[in-house]
């Protein structure tokens, strides 16, 4: 996972598809982000790279949609596939975020 | 008609290449209807090893999990096999939120259209491939 921090807007990369084997790699590297969001207003999480993704990795989401507002910052999550949309759509997970292009 | 068997070890990085081979696997077929079922039964799959691994095995690389898949008319079966007790092992051993949110897993695989039959440490999932849209 790459960040790049653009003015107030922090943009999280995943390099890798969001599955259980990946997910404590990557809850590693957000802790060593966190300290960082207090200079964002803002968190995109870039699906780009994701094709594939298990309820491990919607939890991983899930957890850093809380941290974020939680700190009164907004998240967004964008370039999902139309696959991906799709599931987050059955599990209601728009209710919560936006899902941008 | 048997089409894939897999015995493996209970990691998430094993899943992650048996789910992958079973993948590559269906595509070599060229099963009538399977593009557009592929990421469903790729998120069912791991959803239903992660639960064997996590659960059914408690994560013990000793115990195996074994995975079947065969296709019979326009239906493909996927059979899972742990070595737990197969008792209230998806309440076991994780909190609340976890527990609440992994679940969502089960719910999506009915909303998928799959067919989930559970008896004791043994899963049966199938998909009638003509009612996929």
């Amino acid at each position: 996972m790459i960040r790049r921090v653009e003015e107030e807007v922090m943009n999280l990369v995943l390099e890798r598809d969001l599955i259980a084997s990946n997910v404590k790699t990557l809850n590693m590297k957000l802790m060593d982000y966190l300290d960082e969001f207090e200079d964002v207003s803002e968190i995109i999480l870039d699906m780009n790279t994701v094709d594939n993704i298990d309820s491990v990795g919607v939890t991983f989401i899930i957890n850093l949609y809380k941290s974020v507002t939680r700190e009164g910052k907004s998240f967004k999550v964008t370039h999902c596939s139309d696959d991906i949309k799709q599931l987050f759509k059955l599990m209601k997970l728009e209710d919560f975020f936006e899902l941008d292009e | 008609m048997q089409i894939y068997a897999k015995e493996f070890y209970s990691s998430f990085a094993e899943v992650d290449e048996v789910v992958k081979d079973a993948i590559n696997a269906l595509r070599e077929l060229n099963i009538r209807r399977f593009d557009r079922a592929e990421f469903r039964i790729n998120f069912m799959l791991r959803e239903i090893l992660n639960n064997a691994v996590e659960h059914g095995n408690g994560f013990d690389r000793t115990k195996k999990v074994v995975l079947t898949i065969r296709y019979e008319g326009s239906v493909l079966f996927f059979d899972v096999q742990d070595e737990g007790k197969g008792i209230d092992r998806n309440l076991h051993g994780i909190n609340d939120f976890v527990l609440r949110e992994r679940n969502r897993g089960y719910e999506v695989i009915k909303n998928f259209e799959f067919d989930v039959l559970m008896d004791g440490s043994c899963v049966e999932i199938s998909l009638n491939l003509n009612r996929v849209k």
